[in-house]
């Protein structure tokens, strides 16, 4: 009964708005040289009543009513373009946007989709990709994930790192998508490093919180990254040399205006250039570590109505090591290497039903592997002796989609979808090699067995202009998983919402529910060291949930220079896991055993983020003032402990400046309160174990969890870059400071004992000093 | 080309600059320390070095982390002992009961206050202990679990075994179980490692490892009785097949939930401390106004000849 309440009412809604006559335009929006397409185009009609922005594929669809004879088409950087109706019938087109030939005009620090106050779409926000390229960077590497710290409500893990923090999650509860795929770990070189390529990159959103019916199984934020197409004109490139890394990107059609391709890969080369250093030093012998990453990407367009895309991205770090020694007729060769990464994969068909209805369908593989090997092989007069080891952990995912995009009337635009995902855990094989003359074995040993998981979701929501003041996301998450004998569902709503006080000024609401079927056990608090071993909720450790409402207001310049957002959030996080005290990721055997479960997490606060967007001086400030709590009944007494990274205050600056199309620079400035951490306090003397050995004891207390801040982390960057067009592009060098002001900021504390003071003494370790970098970047 | 070779070096020097400043941590107020094992049941007759720990309540102090003072062993303290709620003995003289390395380069003489009457299953027990040097007292309360007698047999054969047998009394209880042998040529006893299948069986130790089949050896482990609230109980254990001894003795102590807590703890701590990686852990600590850790258990012995 109430089911066909509810329905009645739907429908009402619906049609409420669609008695009016309409036509349908819809189509693709295009870059004119490389037609490559552009992601959230800002559509609207003269009179800006009705409007709607490009998805994920360029897409758009927009129903106007019979009087309506243009449509006007912008994008930030991009000539505005006005399309002339070609009458009050349904049409689909192609439009084609150029880009701005006034260089001043490219520089917009944060590319939304259209003025922040009109979003239906709150804590969201998305990044130029060509802004994040003029923010200096540690070793000149301009990272991606770096840039999305600087924005408010999101927080790094410590020095270097590029694990997010969003709104008092972990990094775990971060889902990181690639063109669609999971990627499960972000970092390279233990989180110095993202594995995203910047110049594989076309766009970036990253959603905080209200988040839209279509994502789910993460808690805390949505980071969707996609990988440029390809021009389907001509072949480009561009790359960079610098201090430790370089990269090289291709672009260009395989058959014009059909297919393209895009392949972009990138190395690090420290240890070649150590080697001649190493075997120098210890002949016979290498070792070194190094990370790599490729992204490969072809699109074929059958038609305006079917376009096909292949997506292909690997990327790992390897610490490898080599000796091999002689002696009176004996060799030994020994060899060892780490090596972990992702890789991912997505075959994805668009295709236009008609100009309402636009469906993607997407068959998705991603993995992430950790590998540690050896072998040891002893040579001598009479034979030979081998000894080999080697363990593999690793998740992969099997999943196939499909989204489904309908613009009933125009003020109802709706989605939805279904996705099934095969989730395989294999938390730690290992195998063993034993071939002496006395013994053989070979064995495999599963320390813990292979676990296989299914989570299906299917999700509808609609975004519902009432009035023109008042627009409304709505939408249902639906979600089945099941793991061994158990089945778990959940029935997440979604709700977002603005009101526009003003033409400039609307004030905005939202409400999450999120479930998480998956969890990220780390020692080290996810700071992205290779240990770290994804496992999924199972029978004994249930699913992760989090109930999240957000508040603020937004306000932008009539002028479009200025914007100015202010939201407050809460979140509330149940079924939260951590390693129980005194376990690590040593033992992946009996896991389930070894972690606290239950927990609970509260994330509250403020942020506030300014903004200029236009001009020859772009940048923001933000804010974010917030509180964030943990409760285990097994940990710390079961009484409320401050998270890690419960940060008080989180300040970024960014101020970039074009002085001329030769000659910009980009400074940053972050502050955080110090991350809370666990160090001894105070000793006490202590029982044994009963009949023990040892007569008694004596302990080092650590006081309350977490209950030791780390001093503040502050530090400032600058770069500046030199750009010059050649004869066969642009080159650009570029030279940054990374720690301009050399802070001595906190990597980790340990105790020590210092000997001449007769007394222990606790030492701070700080990594990056000042750091003078220099790359050369060319484009053609 | 040749230069090209002075850009790892530089990135080396670099990536080694770690800067190593010391921190201050906010002072420590001294508290008084209580320790102790409340034991009761059967006595255990047999030379281990840890007998007189048994018996003894220690009293001490803390200290913080970063200063020059040390941890002393007090013989000047007064401890009282109540029997529910009443008070049952005052004890101002202590004995020495070894010694103990007390960080870094100081070895100090513990003493240990030692009661003259036995504990009694069932009663309620409170410690007090004051010092001169500190203001107030602190105190601890357990309640004695019930005893439990048990009986054991040993099965030889390829994979030996001994099955223990109880009932167990109404409400939750917690076994903590171990088994101790005289090996050839020995004249003490040493405890001897086993398994368990049993699912309410939690080993414990820092000294374990782990078969193909997920099992787990263990010198001594935790019981639930979850699984047998309040019914007869046969517990099966499975010894080191290298295991070889004539006699055995079987040890179960029913025990207080906050020996249950400062075992686990005491294992957790261990393993944390060399594990740069895992999360640091806490000794569990029950002494109001003070810190220690005061548990009790009752114990019952089992031997196999």
């Amino acid at each position: 009964m109430t089911k066909k309440y509810l329905l009645f009412h739907l429908v009402g809604l619906l049609s409420w708005a669609s008695l009016a006559q309409n036509y349908t335009i819809s189509g693709y929006v295009e870059e004119e040289k490389s037609r490559e397409r552009l992601i959230g185009v800002n559509i609207f009609t003269p009179d800006k009543r009705i409007g709607t922005s490009t998805n994920n594929y360029g897409f758009f669809s927009i129903t106007v009513p019979s009087y309506t004879q243009e449509l006007i088409f912008t994008y930030l950087g991009f000539e505005t373009v006005v399309y002339q109706s070609a009458g009050i019938k349904d049409q689909v087109i192609t439009i084609r946007m150029i880009e701005s030939s006034n260089m001043l005009q490219e520089v917009v620090v944060i590319d939304e989709t259209k003025p922040i106050a009109e979003q239906t779409q709150m804590s969201a926000v998305e990044i130029n990709i060509k802004q994040i390229k003029s923010i200096p960077a540690l070793f000149g590497e301009v990272d991606v994930l770096r840039a999305i710290q600087y924005l408010p409500g999101v927080q790094s893990g410590g020095e270097g790192t590029t694990g997010l923090y969003v709104r008092g999650g972990g990094p775990d509860q971060n889902l990181v998508l690639l063109d669609g795929v999971p990627v499960y770990n972000v970092s390279h070189l233990f989180g110095f490093f993202s594995v995203f390529n910047a110049d594989a990159i076309k766009s970036i959103q990253l959603i905080k919180g209200g988040f839209p019916a279509r994502y789910g199984g993460r808690l805390s934020s949505v980071l969707d990254i996609s990988m440029k197409e390809g021009n389907m004109q001509e072949l480009h490139g561009e790359g960079s040399i610098g201090l430790i890394a370089s990269k090289l990107t291709l672009e260009g059609p395989i058959i014009k205006d059909k297919t393209s391709f895009m392949i972009s890969g990138r190395r690090t080369y420290l240890d070649v250039l150590a080697q001649p250093i190493i075997a120098a030093a210890e002949p016979g012998s290498t070792f070194g570590y190094y990370f790599t990453d490729l992204n490969l990407k072809i699109n074929h367009k059958f038609s305006d109505k079917d376009r096909l895309y292949l997506s292909y991205f690997t990327g790992f770090d390897k610490f490898y090591l080599r000796y091999k020694e002689t002696w009176l007729g004996n060799t030994d060769e020994f060899r060892a290497n780490m090596k972990w990464g992702n890789g991912t994969a997505s075959l994805r068909w668009n295709h236009l039903f008609n100009p309402k209805l636009f469906m993607n369908i997407a068959a998705t593989y991603t993995r992430y592997q950790l590998g540690i090997q050896s072998s040891e092989v002893y040579y001598y007069p009479e034979g030979k002796e081998e000894y080999g080891f080697k363990l593999v952990s690793n998740i992969r995912d099997l999943g196939l989609k499909a989204d489904f995009e309908y613009v009933y009337n125009p003020k109802n635009h709706i989605r939805f979808g279904a996705n099934t995902i095969f989730h395989g855990f294999t938390p730690g094989a290992v195998s063993v090699l034993i071939d002496t003359p006395d013994e053989k074995l070979d064995s495999i040993i599963n320390l813990a067995p292979r676990i296989n998981s299914i989570e299906t979701y299917a999700y509808i929501e609609n975004d519902q202009h009432i009035t023109r003041r008042l627009a409304i996301n709505y939408g249902l998450h639906f979600v089945h998983y099941h793991i061994r004998n158990k089945d778990y569902f959940s029935l997440q709503p979604r709700v977002s919402g603005r009101y526009l006080l003003s033409d400039n000024l609307s004030v905005k609401a939202s409400y999450a529910r999120m479930v998480q079927y998956l969890h990220l056990l780390s020692g080290n608090n996810g700071i992205g060291l290779p240990s770290d071993l994804w496992v999924p909720a199972t029978d004994l450790v249930p699913p992760m949930t989090s109930d999240q409402v957000a508040a603020g207001f937004a306000f932008s310049t009539p002028d479009g220079f200025w914007e100015f957002s202010i939201e407050g959030y809460y979140k509330y996080m149940n079924g939260l896991v951590e390693y129980g005290a005194g376990t690590s990721f040593v033992n992946p055997n009996n896991w389930e055993n070894n972690v606290v479960i239950g927990g609970q997490g509260w994330a509250y606060g403020s942020e506030f983020f300014i903004q200029r967007k236009l001009g020859k001086s772009t940048g923001w400030v933000g804010y974010t003032l917030s509180w964030n709590n943990r409760q285990f009944d097994d940990l710390n007494n079961g009484e409320v402990y401050p998270y890690r990274f419960d940060r008080r205050h989180d300040i970024s600056i960014v101020f970039l400046h074009t002085f001329s199309e030769r000659l910009d620079v980009g400074f940053t400035w972050v502050y955080g309160t110090g991350v809370a951490t666990n160090i001894p306090m105070f000793i006490t003397s202590g029982l044994p174990p009963l009949n023990y050995y040892n007569p008694f004891e004596i302990y080092e207390n650590f006081g309350s969890r977490n209950s030791f801040r780390m001093p503040a982390y502050h530090r400032a960057d600058i770069g500046i870059n030199f750009h010059r067009n050649t004869k066969w592009g642009k080159r650009t060098w570029n030279v940054s400071l990374y720690n301009m002001y050399n802070r001595q900021n906190p990597f980790f504390l340990f105790m020590d004992y210092d000997w001449f003071r007769q007394q222990r003494v606790i030492k701070q370790v700080s990594l990056f000093p000042i750091i003078p970098s220099i790359s050369y970047i060319f484009k053609f | 080309m040749r230069k090209l070779i002075f850009i790892p070096i530089l990135l080396l020097a670099l990536s080694a600059c770690e800067q190593v400043i010391e921190i201050e941590i906010p002072p420590h107020e001294q508290k008084l320390v209580m320790n102790a094992y409340l034991i009761a049941g059967d006595e255990w007759p047999y030379p281990t070095q840890s007998s007189e720990i048994e018996d003894a309540i220690v009293i001490s102090n803390s200290v913080g982390v970063l200063t020059k003072d040390t941890i002393f062993y007090y013989d000047d303290a007064t401890v009282h002992i109540l029997k529910n709620g009443v008070l049952q003995q005052v004890l101002t003289d202590a004995e020495e009961i070894g010694f103990v390395w007390n960080g870094w380069d100081d070895y100090r003489t513990v003493y240990g206050y030692v009661p003259t009457e036995a504990y009694q299953p069932g009663s309620t027990v409170t410690l007090r202990a004051a010092h001169a040097k500190f203001s107030g007292q602190i105190e601890a309360t357990q309640t004695i679990p019930a005893y439990v007698p048990i009986t054991a047999e040993y099965f030889s054969g390829a994979r030996p075994r001994i099955k223990i047998n109880f009932t167990d009394p109404l409400g939750p209880n917690a076994y903590l179980i171990r088994v101790h042998a005289y090996y050839e040529q020995n004249t003490e006893l040493y405890p001897t490692y086993f398994y368990s299948y049993d699912p309410g069986f939690n080993p414990l130790g820092w000294d374990e490892w782990f078969l193909e089949d997920g099992v787990t050896y263990t010198s001594m482990g935790l019981l639930s009785d979850a699984a047998f609230e309040g019914k007869a109980k046969e517990f099966e254990l499975f010894l080191d097949a290298w295991s070889v001894s004539n006699e055995w003795v079987i040890e179960v102590t029913n025990i207080h939930p906050d020996m249950e807590k400062f075992f686990r703890s005491y294992y957790r701590y261990w393993n944390a401390l060399d594990n740069p990686l895992a999360e640091p852990a806490n000794i569990f600590h029950n002494v109001k106004g003070g810190y220690g850790t005061v548990c009790a258990g009752t114990r019952a012995i089992y031997e196999i000849k």
